[in-house]
């Protein structure tokens, strides 16, 4: 039981830290070069319209999920958005892999190299981490004041 | 009863993150292929596929004809060459021999006008001439001028699309060689409207039917036609409505640069000339089009040179869910590239050789191929 409690412990901390890495790697590798971002947002054919405010919100947005893992109390909620953030990458990515008559992408840093088989393995892999340690955190009844972050 | 709820929660935040993106794709699509107001003539079975042939690179394009075949050049084997027998569907691989391989070599293009082939690239600058019955070719042109198109007039001209480095903006000219080079730029002919660069992008064409040099805007619906002297300018419009490049062109400051910065709209995607007719490749739908068409084939227009005018359009095929890549036309015969096929096609004849002599204003009377024409 205790060691259960533990790998439980282990995997939400584990989760939240590669998707504070993650985030904040993305924001910031997406601030530095923020002209070409915007660029390469412009050109996708899906966001062409909004690629201005995206081009804010994305990065900001990540960010502020980064932050929300710090704290235990809005872990679970930062767990949520992840899930949902992350959803929205692979559906975009697919559309643009079936649906579109080019490929752009906008991607920040080295995941620019993944191919797009390696991408969507690499988003499912987070979405699935999200997904566990959601089921964990929910189960965990009162949060566990010895997790420090 | 928790887990039913997480996984109630999971799939309600899931289906939301993704029908969001979705309506995004959607809002867009139905932006970019909106029908447009301008009404297109489709004629009905215009051509029969008469064979397939597969081709083992997806980089080919149609570098020429002579009357029983045609040829194809390969963007990344720039020394390999497809000749194709239209009857017997023989294919022959030839290989090309240039008097000089140790040029920086970035944009290599072949063409073929028999009895002669040219080997071109406006980066070095370089352009070799040869004959096709040896396929050797030896240096004809080095260092006179850059250029990012060009296109052989005949064994002594070549015209070409550069960019001007003051005007920054897309420039015509034609190089001619006799005993020595003589080069005629036109600064004029092509009309900037946004950046100059972009906006005046297009194709540029020799037809030595009408011998004129044809330039088909990509980013709106105007070509021009004018002679290899830059006189007697003519333009015409296509049926689209886009009258000025739909466009955004920004700086990257970084790299100083410039790049689009939405997808631009094409217009004009991809052009032919042959004999008095220009055959372009459009995207863009009319009204009372079915949208579903697009998945599944390209619209060609068909104008006609001489009247200046809207004739019809018809549509070509995918291949195995490729979009046709380049295409052209020689006699009865249409051949189009989708990804590794090439396809060959009988065009009806009643559709495409009208020979309507009536009205014949934009012809120079001198041209010898004309007048044998006419007799």
């Amino acid at each position: 039981m205790i060691r259960s409690k533990i790998l439980v412990q282990n995997t939400i901390r584990v989760s939240s830290v590669l998707y504070i890495i993650l985030f904040v790697y993305a924001a910031v590798s997406k601030f530095l070069d923020f002209q070409q971002f915007k660029i390469q947002l412009g050109q996708s054919p899906i966001i062409t319209a909004y690629a201005a405010w995206i081009a804010w919100g994305i990065p900001l947005l990540e960010l502020v999920i980064a932050t929300l893992f710090l704290f235990q109390r809005w872990m679970l909620l930062a767990f949520y958005s992840s899930f949902a953030l992350m959803t929205m990458f692979t559906t975009y990515i697919l559309i643009m892999l079936n649906f579109s008559d080019y490929i752009p992408c906008s991607c920040g840093g080295v995941l620019e190299q993944l191919g797009w088989t390696e991408h969507i393995v690499f988003n499912g892999v987070f979405v699935a981490m999200a997904v566990i340690a959601i089921y964990f955190l929910e189960h965990q009844q009162i949060p566990n004041k010895s997790v420090e972050s | 009863m928790k887990n039913k709820k997480i996984i109630y929660k999971l799939s309600i935040i899931g289906l939301l993150s993704i029908s969001f993106v979705v309506v995004l794709f959607l809002l867009s699509e139905n932006q970019v292929h909106l029908n447009n107001g301008f009404t297109r003539r489709y004629i009905p079975r215009p051509m029969t596929k008469l064979f397939k042939l597969p081709l083992k690179y997806n980089s080919y394009y149609i570098s020429g004809w002579d009357t029983k075949h045609f040829y194809l050049s390969s963007s990344t084997a720039p020394l390999h060459l497809l000749k194709v027998n239209l009857k017997t569907k023989d294919t022959q691989h030839i290989k090309l021999k240039l008097e000089r391989k140790d040029f920086p070599f970035r944009s290599v293009k072949t063409k073929i006008i028999p009895p002669y082939f040219f080997v071109m690239d406006g980066t070095v600058p370089c352009v070799f001439r040869g004959n096709i019955k040896t396929w050797e070719a030896s240096l004809w042109m080095k260092d006179q001028v850059y250029f990012t198109e060009s296109t052989p007039i005949d064994a002594t001209m070549l015209a070409f699309k550069t960019i001007d480095s003051k005007l920054l903006r897309n420039i015509l000219g034609v190089l001619q060689k006799d005993t020595t080079f003589h080069v005629s730029l036109n600064k004029t002919l092509l009309k900037k409207q946004i950046d100059g660069v972009f906006c005046t992008s297009g194709t540029l064409h020799y037809n030595a039917y009408l011998n004129k040099l044809i330039y088909v805007y990509l980013y709106r619906n105007q070509y021009l036609m004018v002679d290899t002297n830059f006189l007697n300018e003519t333009y015409g419009k296509t049926i689209d409505t886009i009258r000025k490049a739909q466009l955004k062109v920004v700086m990257n400051h970084r790299t100083h640069e410039q790049k689009l910065a939405k997808p631009p709209i094409y217009v004009n995607q991809r052009s032919f000339v042959y004999k008095e007719y220009l055959y372009i490749q459009s995207n863009r739908l009319g009204k009372f089009e079915p949208t579903t068409m697009l998945q599944q084939a390209s619209i060609i227009d068909v104008y006609n040179l001489y009247k200046n005018s809207y004739e019809f359009s018809f549509y070509l095929q995918d291949a195995q869910k490729k979009k046709v890549k380049d295409f052209a036309i020689n006699g009865n015969y249409l051949i189009s590239i989708n990804g590794n096929t090439a396809l060959i096609y009988q065009l009806k004849p009643s559709f495409f050789q009208k020979k309507d002599q009536s009205s014949m204003p934009n012809i120079n009377p001198n041209n010898p191929i004309l007048a044998s024409f006419r007799k």
